[in-house]
């Protein structure tokens, strides 16, 4: 550690960011007031029950469903945010056409609005009444309070991830690759399967971790598509809301414990793969 | 003539990058696009290989009129300047690609992608990634990927530019080599006169989108047609 | 040499997290003592969602009276929320002055903290609830499944919109005028528990709150009925006056929200005195004639009467008594592996 900051010293003689003492200050303080402090105090919270108690709750019958119901339509909404987004960048990315930055602009409306107002609206949407549900509902498909309509409110929350981590790689990879793959006679599909899509899956897959764990903690606008049925369509964090509700602190944070570890195991993951893909693209 | 371009034109936003270039290459020649920097030489390689489309004229390889047809239907061999190896394959796979392409069995392909190896003495490195490879391994294994599906006509972008400088003239010698062995037609890019003189048999002189002339390096160097040849050959120390 | 230098910036990191730490602190204080500046003329009244529009006007006509009496301007700050996360956020250090909310069990949760002194409920008339209300169906205009009592609702092909008790105090209700209705009929135990278990096969969309329900019957047009509040069935009925039925059933619950000053803050406030006048002055006539307006019943008998034509009076009604205390009620229907759980586990 010690080391590597006397590098960085001497390889740059001018820094831009005033000194390491002030920035690194700010960063611990930011990190430990807004991200450290509050992940310990659920820790914190799980200690003050027995490691009997904690298996009980987090395998109880309706907890374990509520797993099931938030990992799998978490899991398949970030595969569709996968392939939409990665078709919403490539167009953002290599085509012009009217209206380009506005659409770009709205790639983020997921993340500026409120939860609840679009769990609201997908409802409405989606609802075999809606404007959307209706056609379904012909085909005989429900999607509002089904687990479909749980899935459809993740890739709606999720889509802003792999949009903005697929973007910049996509605008950075050299057109030579997909030039050379012509030259070798490849056609469109064989050179995006082979040859862009191995430059993009290190960003894909950052995306779709992302995506991932943003469905499994998606709580505000999923209760209101959802219908919420015990076994059926309860997800883990209503059910962590519903243990608020009876003042049950710590069986709260036990379900919630489980939701984080699951969730940095899986950015953990990822993240090695990514660093393990990073070494093909050095020179 | 092998290939032919007749009368092309092409203009980038307003900028006139070929205007009205004819010029035609024997079977088994081995011709270079020499001019400085910006001259469009780039432009009229890019538009033989199909990866951009003339404005006017025509173009013809081996007898038929390619102006419609695309890249990968071209059946040209094309070598890029930072060589676009495929970066998550490794160096047979680079290989096999092309051959792939063209449904060839796995046999065929596997005894294929040796002998290329082979022919740039890279026998034992069929496993390594790009990343695991030097500047001049890279330049060989872009050339022997370009040549494994066969095709008719070899097009290099700057082949040398990104490697240094002691390795270069090496390289040089052994890249003529080879496609003198394998016998192709081929056609390279370039800024640099001493490169064109020793490698090829014919040089075209490229200036501001327009040929300025075509000849044997000796026709060029002792009988300059134009002042700007004169001036572009002369301020180089090249001596024959 | 370099070691130190090291060693020395650290520190100073150390120092300047710790600084900002103590900073971040610091603006904390400082906002608390900005509301202990401004409360002696200004009180926080927590309560839950649906009261909003009531307080908004009842707020005016208390300032008004305030200044009468006491020649003083008076501010009240409003706060809505579910019911028991405003319960929970008033325990975890919200400043409310006084808390008005769905159920007594949440004001018990605020007691229980330490915050409200033992004994609230009888400090105002009627358990310290100056208007109730009761549960009734919203049905669809026309009630062309003809739903007239609790029975309709567990016939083949009646589907029920209502929330779920584990997250919403106020789905409690619903579940227990359910209940009452089943022991008031002469079913048994088991009996009860098997309608009550048919009835909440019927429910398509079981939504988290209340407004969540309502949201979902009136706006997403789910559902053939909705057990809802009195007062939100009115309101919805006020707004889409040709699309739904207010139908009464036979046996319901008198459900009633408590008022209560947090005794904690106004010491530390200096707000007693407002804040105890401001709940007393519910019971006025004026205020429950308010209470009326915006459909709760009044709590004083002579003013419900004046409302009689809007009110259906005849209902028969249980109250948490009758369940032995809402405590009690929440262990043997709610709480987890209870009743209510043990109806979805089979």
């Amino acid at each position: 550690m010690e080391q590597q900051i006397v590098k960085v010293k001497n390889k740059k003689g001018v820094r831009v960011i005033p000194g390491f003492g002030l920035s690194m200050g700010v960063t611990l303080a930011m990190l430990s007031c807004i991200v450290l402090i509050p992940l310990a105090s659920i820790f914190i919270s799980v200690s003050k029950i027995s490691l009997q108690e904690f298996v009980e709750i987090v395998t109880s019958r309706q907890v374990m469903s509520g797993y099931m119901v938030s990992f799998t339509c978490a899991f398949f909404a970030a595969i569709i945010n996968g392939a939409f987004g990665l078709v919403l960048a490539w167009v953002l990315v290599r085509y012009d056409f009217p209206g380009k930055r506005i659409m770009d602009g709205m790639i983020e409306l997921p993340f500026a609005l409120p939860t609840a107002v679009a769990g609201i609206s997908l409802t409405f949407l989606y609802s075999d009444q809606g404007w959307i549900g209706q056609l379904f509902d012909k085909a005989g498909v429900r999607i509002a309070y089904t687990r479909i309509g749980i899935t459809i409110a993740m890739v709606f929350v999720g889509i802003p991830f792999v949009v903005r981590s697929v973007q910049p790689v996509l605008a950075k990879l050299d057109r030579q690759y997909e030039e050379a793959a012509m030259m070798l006679g490849a056609g469109r599909w064989r050179t995006f399967f082979r040859v862009v899509l191995p430059e993009l899956f290190p960003a894909l897959l950052a995306g779709f971790g992302l995506a991932f764990a943003r469905g499994i903690g998606e709580y505000g606008s999923v209760v209101f598509i959802a219908g919420n049925i015990p076994y059926e369509t309860q997800i883990a964090p209503l059910l962590i809301m519903s243990k608020l509700e009876q003042f049950k602190y710590s069986d709260a944070t036990a379900i919630a414990l489980v939701l984080l570890l699951v969730s940095f195991l899986l950015m953990f993951l990822i993240n090695s793969l990514q660093i393990y893909m990073q070494r093909f693209v050095k020179n | 003539m092998y290939v032919e371009m007749k009368e092309i034109c092409k203009t980038f936003d307003g900028f006139q990058a070929s205007d009205h270039v004819s010029f035609g290459i024997e079977k088994g020649q081995m011709a270079a696009l020499l001019g400085p920097s910006g001259s469009g030489k780039t432009t009229i390689l890019r538009m033989l290989a199909g990866l951009d489309m003339p404005d006017s004229g025509d173009i013809m390889i081996n007898g038929i009129l390619v102006n419609d047809l695309p890249g990968n239907k071209r059946g040209i061999g094309f070598v890029f300047q930072n060589y676009a190896l495929f970066r998550y394959m490794t160096v047979a796979d680079n290989i096999a690609f092309g051959l792939e392409v063209q449904k060839k069995g796995k046999a065929e392909i596997k005894e294929r992608v040796e002998e290329l190896l082979e022919l740039i003495s890279m026998e034992d490195l069929g496993k390594r990634y790009p990343h695991q490879l030097s500047g001049g391994q890279k330049q060989r294994v872009a050339f022997a990927r370009a040549l494994a599906p066969r095709p008719g006509l070899l097009l290099l972008d700057e082949p040398f530019a990104a490697i240094d400088a002691k390795v270069r003239r090496e390289l040089r010698n052994w890249l003529k080599e080879m496609i003198g062995r394998v016998g192709i037609t081929s056609i390279f890019v370039t800024h640099d006169q001493e490169e064109a003189m020793e490698v090829a048999n014919q040089v075209i002189i490229i200036n501001q989108g327009k040929i300025e002339q075509i000849g044997t390096p000796k026709e060029i160097c002792f009988h300059p047609q134009t002042e700007f040849v004169s001036d572009f050959i002369e301020t180089d120390r090249w001596i024959v | 040499m370099k070691k130190r230098t090291i060693r020395r910036t650290w520190v100073k990191a150390i120092l300047l997290a710790a600084m900002a730490f103590s900073l971040a602190a610091g603006c904390g204080d400082d906002s608390k003592s900005d509301t202990d500046g401004g409360s002696s003329n200004g009180i926080l009244n927590v309560s839950y969602d649906p009261t909003r529009e009531f307080y908004a006007e009842y707020n005016e006509m208390f300032c008004g009276y305030w200044k009468q009496e006491k020649g003083e301007e008076v501010e009240v700050t409003q706060s809505h929320g579910g019911s028991g996360s405003q319960a929970r956020s008033v325990i975890e250090g919200n400043e409310a002055d006084v808390v008005t909310l769905a159920l007594a069990h949440d004001i018990t949760a605020i007691e229980n903290a330490g915050l409200i002194e033992a004994g609230w409920n009888e400090k105002l008339e009627g358990n310290s609830a100056p208007y109730t209300s009761t549960i009734v169906f919203l049905v669809r205009k026309g009630n062309e499944k003809n739903i007239k009592d609790w029975d309709d609702l567990v016939e083949d092909g009646v589907e029920v919109i209502t929330p779920n008790p584990k997250t919403s105090g106020g789905a409690c209700w619903n579940f227990l005028a359910a209940w009452a209705y089943g022991q008031q009929n002469g079913m048994t135990e088991k009996e009860t528990q098997e309608f009550l278990k048919k009835l909440y096969q019927n429910v398509l969309v079981l939504d988290s709150g209340a407004r969540g329900a309502t949201n979902t019957f009136v706006e997403n047009k789910q559902g053939d009925v909705l057990i809802a509040w009195e007062n939100e069935a009115f309101l919805s009925l006020e707004t889409h006056p040709d699309d739904f039925e207010i139908v009464t059933p036979s046996v319901s619950i008198l459900a009633q929200p408590s008022v209560a000053v947090v005794d904690k803050n106004v010491e530390d406030h200096g707000t007693r005195e407002i804040s105890e006048a401001y709940l007393k002055y519910l019971y006025s006539d004026d205020a429950q004639r308010l209470v009326g307006k915006y459909y709760y019943r009044p709590s004083k008998e002579e003013i419900l009467q004046e409302f009689s034509e809007q009110f259906d009076l005849d209902m028969n009604l249980v109250t948490i008594d009758d369940f032995g205390g809402w405590n009690k009620a929440y262990e043997t229907y709610f709480d987890d592996g209870a009743l209510f759980d043990e109806i979805y586990a089979q």
